[in-house]
């Protein structure tokens, strides 16, 4: 067992459990530990499940020994961001508005994870509401921390499915993502994290931020692990109106294929020109490209319109669908809010019309620009984050007025990424790029990634929760 | 009309206008934030616009019909 972060990974556990030598009580006792030492400093959880989950383990074993396995993710501990629906326990997405909700049927990826057999650790730390940006200090429950530095954001807002997976709270986390939700705390806490193609994963049960851009997907230690997961979570779903009907890949088998005869294009202007970021990012994303030339990917430089142009899209589009989602709240319980969730949607209420209108037609340019790109391209690769991991209590309440939001362009454009750990700073902090690949073809991207870690070895590092 | 008289928008009025219509209570002071971040917000509306765009270039379709069984 690898015991560097406290835990195996996802397809390490699996081996161990299948074949009868690790037992799924012992992995869930062994992640309580952790939970128990480390969550008070962490802060990763809503909800903690020890006993539902020890009870699920000695379920899962008992399945298991009578010759009932289900398959890699059955006895795994997950955590699930505290935006899914799950019977029986409220769903607050991290607000007041929220706290005494209580769905009468589970979100279909719970539902999908529940008959893999996964036992669920707790409801996980959000940004109220899952809009992004900085923190929530004023919400329901308090931030997440970053287990690299603990005076660091973990990113958002699915801030605490990366501090538990970074923490090894659990194996694996749910998460959701509208603008990087997802892929921004999988960079800021060295994790693997994937938004799938939009309408792969079934969004029913997820409560929403965004009709045009919202995708639930995984965010593990490893990119096998991702596809470990993604496998049982993808799929056609009715009940989503986004969900499409095609067919699921085999994400696993492929993941060993190598890149040699890929074409990779670069997006370096976005981190380079359109915004400067610090050497370190730079260096560590040009990396990955030399990574994978070096194992036999052709890699080459691809232009699109400047990142502002992106950004400026999703600043529209997103605010807009949110005070949407949230106006009849927004008008009766304002004060339920916590100012900065509050005020980053009353933005919504100021775009007219026109202007959303205008902004979708923007985006339909800028999705052709990716989609060109993907004809000679098989995958793009660009960074997950512009800037260091910024310190937790800074409290600006519109800062991503300012700052281009780097993961949103393959929102607009509704292409799958894989974010993968690409380097680190000088002080230690880990930094994530984001590869990203044509409509449907997740297993492209995940073997593109998986080639990458395995040959980088940057997952060897680990934070030190001591 | 002469050009020198062509209306032009006047965001103050329009962020007044937009608050009121949103119905939603917020403070004085929070609403002085979000003047700052509504100019910022029009700056980047404004960049979503382009000169002589095609009529043809539409809004992607978030919900679509799905074929009927057996087609």
């Amino acid at each position: 067992m690898n015991v560097d972060r406290g835990v195996p990974t996802i397809a390490e556990a699996a081996r161990q459990i299948k074949a009868g030598m690790l037992s799924p009580v012992g992995l869930v006792e062994l992640c309580l530990a952790r939970i128990e030492k480390f969550e008070p400093t962490i802060q990763a959880f809503h909800t903690i499940f020890a006993d539902e989950a020890r009870a699920a383990a000695k379920q899962a074993e008992k399945e298991i020994e009578a010759g009932h396995y289900r398959g890699p993710l059955h006895g795994i501990p997950i955590g699930l961001k505290d935006v899914f629906y799950l019977k029986g326990y409220k769903t607050t997405s991290n607000s007041r508005v929220m706290q005494n909700f209580e769905a009468d049927e589970d979100a279909a990826v719970v539902t999908k994870l529940r008959d893999a057999g996964a036992i669920f650790m707790g409801q996980l730390n959000t940004y109220e509401f899952t809009f992004g940006g900085r923190p929530t200090f004023d919400a329901l429950y308090p931030p997440a921390r970053n287990p690299w530095d603990i005076t660091r954001s973990t990113g958002g807002s699915s801030s605490g499915s990366g501090a538990a997976v970074a923490a090894g709270f659990c194996l694996g986390a749910l998460g959701s993502d509208a603008g990087g939700s997802i892929r921004t705390p999988s960079a800021f806490c060295g994790v693997a994290g994937m938004k799938a193609t939009f309408g792969r994963v079934s969004a029913f049960g997820d409560l929403p931020l965004s009709f045009s851009f919202d995708c639930v997907g995984p965010m593990t230690w490893t990119t096998e692990d991702s596809a470990l997961m993604l496998q049982a979570l993808a799929g056609h779903d009715e009940r989503d109106p986004g969900s499409v009907e095609t067919p699921v890949s085999d994400y696993i088998t492929p993941l060993n294929a190598g890149v040699r005869g890929l074409k990779i294009g670069m997006i370096r202007h976005f981190y380079t020109d359109d915004f400067e970021a610090p050497p370190e990012i730079v260096k560590a994303i040009d990396g990955v490209g030399n990574t994978l030339r070096d194992l036999g990917a052709t890699v080459g430089e691809i232009n699109v319109s400047p990142l502002i142009d992106w950004h400026a899209v999703g600043r529209v589009i997103l605010p807009a669908e949110a005070f949407t989602i949230h106006e009849e709240n927004l008008q009766n319980h304002w004060e339920d809010f916590g100012p900065l969730a509050r005020n980053r949607m009353m933005l919504g209420s100021l775009v007219r019309a026109v202007d959303y209108i205008q902004a979708q037609r923007r985006r339909t340019e800028l999705l052709e620009e990716i989609e060109t790109a993907l004809t000679e391209y098989d995958v793009i690769i660009t960074t997950a984050m512009l800037t260091p991991q910024p310190p937790l209590d800074d409290k600006a309440p519109f800062p991503f007025l300012d700052v281009p939001m780097i993961a949103v362009p393959f929102n607009l454009s509704l292409h799958p990424v894989q974010t993968v750990r690409a380097g680190f700073f000088d002080d230690g902090m880990p930094i994530g790029a984001q590869i990203v690949g044509r409509n449907w073809d997740e297993a492209t991207v995940l073997t593109v990634a998986h080639s990458f870690e395995k040959e980088a070895g940057l997952l060897k590092r680990f934070p030190d929760l001591a | 009309m002469a050009s020198d008289d062509k209306p032009v928008a006047d965001d103050d009025v329009m962020f007044e206008g937009l608050i009121r219509a949103s119905g939603v209570p917020v403070s004085e002071q929070e609403k002085q934030h979000l003047r700052k971040a509504y100019s910022s917000l029009m700056g980047l509306a404004a960049r979503t616009r382009k000169t002589g765009r095609s009529w043809d270039v539409r809004m992607l379709p978030v919900y679509s019909p799905k074929p009927p069984k057996g087609s």
